[in-house]
């Protein structure tokens, strides 16, 4: 409104001047000037404006690319394959794993208890085979280890999605440019492995005993 | 030549239910001195403190020092080098093993195991008990 006001007081300054210099007859070429001068004017103001939206809009593209290459940083998809499905095996192996142990523990104790009835009837039977069982229960517990080893790697895996989120909601909040960790390169030619390549736990699909005796005597 | 079942024998994990079980499974084959170690490095201080171990039963993945730079350390000292090592751990990838055998390990047990091959281990590298 007061643009326009102001836009309307100049073209009566414009129009009064003209009015005290060629009284009320202006001829045609100074009407033509006057135009040609507001046309002008309009020129240089319209070329002024575009040139701040198109600096806008480069703003607005550059934000939206930093924007896209952050989210495609955070890749949810690399989350769900490096870090949330295997931690979902990792959780059915230990389920099984404990169901195991647990069965063949209660299996042994019944078995105990067998043997112990047996001796209480006949004490000439007192203490046999009862080490068998008991041995059978210490193997058995070796599943603490190996589950213990598997929640590590779990717990592990939520690490890496919590710190992922983390940094999606700074980023969302403030702008902050994320700190995430690039994805391992998968493939890629040989590599030295470190020590640290070395320590991967208990393996889903884990190799026999015989498979690495084959491999150990081959070596 | 027979095995003395007095030997000490060392064994080293950092999950104590694992140390139990090792020391009861070896107590049932008749050995009596067992030492226990919660890491490489401790397990490296105990060897080097005088006393003598006939075997050195190991797990992988502890810290701060593993059981193959324990390993390592065991194969470069003169003292220690001829010392029977057996590695016992879910390290069960091929790499593992060839880096445990380049490393000069005895023998390699993956878990879980079970008595028969603990003991079919411990005869291959100590001899028959």
């Amino acid at each position: 409104m007061a643009r326009g006001a102001t836009k309307l007081s100049n073209l009566d300054k414009l129009l009064r001047s003209l009015g005290e210099e060629h009284g009320t007859a202006v001829s045609l070429p100074v009407v033509g000037a006057v135009i040609e001068r507001v046309l002008r004017s309009q020129r240089r103001k319209h070329v002024a404006e575009t040139r701040k939206i198109r600096q806008e809009l480069k703003g607005l593209i550059q934000i939206i690319e930093t924007t896209k290459s952050e989210l495609a940083e955070l890749d949810p998809k690399e989350i769900k394959v490096q870090h949330i499905a295997p931690a979902a095996d990792e959780l059915d192996a230990i389920v099984k794993a404990t169901e195991g142990a647990t069965n063949t523990i209660l299996d042994m104790c019944e078995d105990i208890e067998r043997r112990c009835e047996a001796c209480a009837k006949d004490s000439s039977l007192a203490g046999g085979g009862i080490m068998e069982p008991v041995t059978a229960i210490y193997e058995a517990c070796t599943f603490q280890d190996i589950t213990g080893q598997r929640i590590s790697k779990v717990v592990g895996a939520l690490r890496q999605i919590e710190e992922r989120i983390e940094s999606l909601s700074v980023s969302m909040d403030d702008g902050e440019t994320p700190k995430t960790s690039k994805p391992k390169a998968v493939g890629g030619g040989k590599k030295t492995l470190t020590d640290q390549d070395l320590l991967n736990g208990p393996q889903l699909q884990a190799a026999k005993q015989d498979e690495i005796d084959a491999l150990f005597d081959s070596l | 030549m027979a095995v003395d079942m007095n030997m000490n024998v060392l064994i080293v994990d950092d999950y104590k239910t694992m140390l139990r079980i090792l020391r009861n499974l070896l107590r049932q084959l008749g050995f009596i001195n067992i030492e226990e170690a919660s890491d490489g490095s401790q397990a490296l201080q105990m060897l080097r403190s005088g006393s003598h171990f006939g075997l050195v039963i190991s797990d992988w993945n502890m810290e701060p020092m593993t059981g193959l730079q324990l390993l390592r350390e065991v194969r470069a000292d003169p003292k220690l080098r001829a010392t029977p090592f057996i590695m016992v751990t879910a390290e069960s990838k091929s790499e593992n093993v060839i880096a445990a055998k380049e490393a000069g390990v005895s023998n390699y047990i993956v878990k879980p195991f079970n008595a028969e091959t603990l003991k079919g281990k411990m005869v291959s590298v100590l001899g028959d008990f």
